[in-house]
């Protein structure tokens, strides 16, 4: 555009300060020539840039889409986070209020419950502990090894 | 572009010869095109500088509000819990709910009907508030996610009500009510913690602030930010202690009193009973005295359950073999004053008795007659060594330190030093009587009592464990056996006898002090206390009751006292599972907790 109004505005009146005959005049150069080779070049240049432009304009569409998309699938999941995180608090506090209201009803004299005391329990001493049988020793009790049963069909 | 295509048809429709007058024509239709565009990117560019630089913020926020749909707050603080992992205290939501008769799409008295049985509010009451203003009425305050979501689905002839608006808002909360309030203490209705563990560890409680994050960032942060404060205290035996205690005071109209359980290796905390306690859900209903834990901020003269540390004193020093006699005259003079033993009137002298008789007898003469051997000047330094005059350092709020006389006064009169040696005339709390004898119990070390185990995360990992300081030696293992046989000599054949527990070794020592008056001296008022340690042979817990004021002329340490520690001593011995000594295998010693 600038290029263009330079042109027009500033190389047409100098012909006339030359000469002052108006067959001196020449019109103003319109069409800009150019040689084939780079008529070519700005033709595949043309090319190109329209391919990109198209690509871009593809590739921001795709990314609209899924920005949206992604969007709606983040609420959605943060709502069901929301959800989960309100129902653990409330069950958390069921089950404190439950514990502690059946720990009061076990204290109440109609409940027939008395506080732990030692006469009333067995004390067990923990037993020794066992060897640890491996699960090839405990299957080769039944199979011996390399031998396999066919598999039973029901 | 435009101006070579004007130029075009210009030159097509005139002849050349005119072509000299097309520039300025030209000219001016290509200044107005440039002219014309260029407003209209300024314009434009205006426009864009309008919406994202002056009005940004506020469009970003609109936008905001418009895509958030309103979620629950996040908890402001930490759950706390026992040793188990039962929830002591948590956060919940409540909802306020505010009334906006002007949104009403139904008539308003049909509104206050509807609404008037689920906030449990008279019809009438309701209507009238709501025909107060227009909207922004409040009209219910801490109501549960259960009653909002009745007024959620609230339906009448006319479909749903709309103007009704629930915001929902965090709020601290305390299941097992009454039973740890003294320790504790409670947040209010602003957040603010008023007093124990709440406000002692405020900081630590508290979640990290989540700022003005996204909604979803803020949740994922919340949702990794998990963990729990987790005491020491056993839920069971604290509701065994509170319930047992209660029920003494109660049966001997006493003012107060305090259970504490606590492992004499580590200073933890098994249970801290006290009464007066209240209901932190409700703490505006409560008298503001049951706010303090007694037994950590009031000092008492701790009477004869002190004797034992004064056996120890005497034995660490030197002065004395467990083997020694002392003269045990019934009443001894010091200057002007005469100290009787408990029992003068009915026993009178007993003559030469044994160290252990005169914690079984608790005999104060013999107990004076002991600690007259050692100089008082030591005998203040022992009890500086011992920290009477300082607290116990458990972690909670407003410990009160013990106050003793000065050392020049101590020094100078003859009767302080045979007052302290059956445990009056100084004062103390009943936390660092506990860790007294407990450093009597696990060998001589001076441990510190606590609380707080840990701040446990969500997999169960320690993210903070409060730093422990070291427990002093102040007492060798052999002193420490040695007032330990005593002190079972004590429950098994003398005054606590009360508190045997068939099959288990006890030691213990009761205590009956006098309260000294306001004006100076002593009234009527007594204080009861036994300590207890379970096995007396390898000691593992220590339990001290104290009732002040029990009514009523038989209540000692071991009519009042003793017998409260033997219900909690049987409900610990279950709940730990300690067999009896008959049936008690070998056994690794318990390991000290850092």
């Amino acid at each position: 555009m600038s290029l263009a109004l330079k042109s027009s505005s500033f190389e047409s009146p100098q012909p006339q300060r030359r000469s002052t005959s108006p067959r001196a005049t020449r019109p103003i150069p319109l069409q800009p020539r150019l040689d084939p080779l780079a008529l070519a070049r700005l033709q595949g240049l043309q090319r190109v840039s329209s391919v990109l432009a198209t690509t871009t304009l593809a590739l921001s569409l795709l990314s609209y889409g899924a920005s949206v998309y992604i969007d709606q699938r983040v609420e959605q999941a943060a709502q069901r986070l929301s959800e989960l995180q309100h129902s653990q608090q409330q069950m958390a506090t069921f089950n404190a209020v439950l514990k502690s209201q059946m720990a009061a009803q076990a204290q109440l004299p109609t409940s027939g419950l008395q506080p732990p005391k030692p006469e009333a329990v067995v004390f067990l001493a923990p037993a020794t502990p066992r060897p640890v049988t491996t699960a090839v020793t405990q299957a080769s009790k039944f199979l011996p090894l390399g031998q396999s049963r066919p598999p039973l069909g029901y | 572009m435009a101006s070579l295509s004007s130029a075009r048809s210009l030159r097509r429709r005139r002849p050349a010869s005119l072509a000299h007058a097309n520039p300025a024509g030209a000219k001016g239709r290509i200044v107005l095109v440039w002219a014309l565009l260029m407003l209209a990117i300024v314009t434009l560019a205006g426009r864009l500088v309008w919406l994202q630089v002056v009005q940004g913020e506020t469009l970003a926020d609109r936008a905001r509000a418009q895509r958030q749909i309103p979620s629950q707050p996040f908890p402001q603080r930490y759950p706390i819990s026992d040793r188990q992992g039962n929830l002591l205290a948590l956060d919940r939501t409540v909802y306020t709910l505010y009334g906006h008769p002007q949104l009403f799409n139904q008539p308003l008295p049909a509104v206050a009907t509807a609404l008037g049985p689920i906030l449990h509010q008279p019809v009438a009451a309701l209507a009238a508030t709501l025909g107060q203003r227009p909207t922004g009425i409040r009209l219910a305050n801490q109501l549960t996610p259960e009653v909002a979501t009745l007024i959620r689905q609230l339906r009448l002839e006319d479909g749903p009500v709309n103007g009704l608006e629930l915001v929902p808002q965090q709020q601290r909360f305390y299941p097992q009510q009454e039973l740890f309030a003294p320790i504790l203490g409670f947040v209010n209705w602003d957040g603010e913690p008023q007093a124990g563990l709440e406000m002692a560890q405020a900081d630590r409680l508290r979640r990290p602030d989540l700022g003005p994050r996204d909604r979803l960032e803020a949740m994922t942060a919340f949702q990794s930010d998990q963990a729990t404060l987790k005491l020491t205290l056993d839920s069971r035996l604290q509701r065994v202690a509170q319930q047992a205690l209660a029920a003494v005071v109660e049966t001997h109209q006493a003012k107060r009193g305090t259970v504490m359980v606590m492992e004499v290796h580590s200073g933890a905390m098994l249970a801290l009973a006290t009464v007066p306690t209240y209901n932190p859900n409700q703490y505006y209903q409560a008298d503001m005295a049951a706010f303090k834990n007694w037994a950590i901020s009031d000092l008492y003269e701790p009477g004869s359950t002190f004797k034992p540390i004064n056996i120890a004193i005497a034995l660490e020093s030197g002065l004395i073999s467990p083997a020694e006699r002392v003269e045990d005259s019934g009443q001894i003079r010091i200057g002007r004053w005469t100290i009787k033993n408990h029992d003068y009137a009915t026993v009178g002298a007993r003559g030469p008795i044994s160290i252990t008789d005169v914690l079984k007898y608790s005999s104060n003469v013999g107990m004076v007659r002991i600690m007259q051997k050692l100089s008082p000047a030591s005998y203040f330094d022992w009890l500086t060594k011992l920290g009477l005059n300082r607290p116990s350092g458990i972690d909670l709020p407003n410990e009160s330190a013990g106050h003793m006389k000065d050392r020049q006064e101590f020094m100078r009169s003859k009767v302080e030093p045979a007052t302290t040696a059956f445990g009056q005339g100084f004062s103390l709390t009943p936390i660092k009587l506990l860790q007294l004898q407990a450093a009597l119990a696990n060998g001589g070390k001076l441990v510190t009592p606590y609380l707080i185990d840990s701040l446990v995360g969500a997999t169960g990992d320690s993210l903070w464990v409060p730093d422990r300081p070291p427990a002093p030696r102040v007492f060798s293992p052999q002193t420490s056996q040695q007032v330990m046989t005593m002190m079972a000599a004590v429950v098994d054949e003398g005054t606590g006898s009360p508190a045997q527990v068939a099959g288990y070794r006890i030691g213990g020592k009761t205590g009956t002090a006098q309260k000294a008056n306001p004006s100076g001296g002593y009234g009527r008022g007594r204080i009861t206390s036994f300590v207890g340690v379970l096995p007396s042979d390898r000691p593992r817990y220590a339990v001290l009751a104290v009732i002040d004021e029990p009514q009523g002329d038989n209540a000692y340490g071991s009519t009042v006292a003793a017998p409260l520690v033997k219900q909690v001593m049987e409900s610990l011995v279950v709940l730990q599972g300690m067999p009896p000594a008959s049936t008690d295998q070998p056994e690794e010693p318990p390991t000290p907790r850092p």
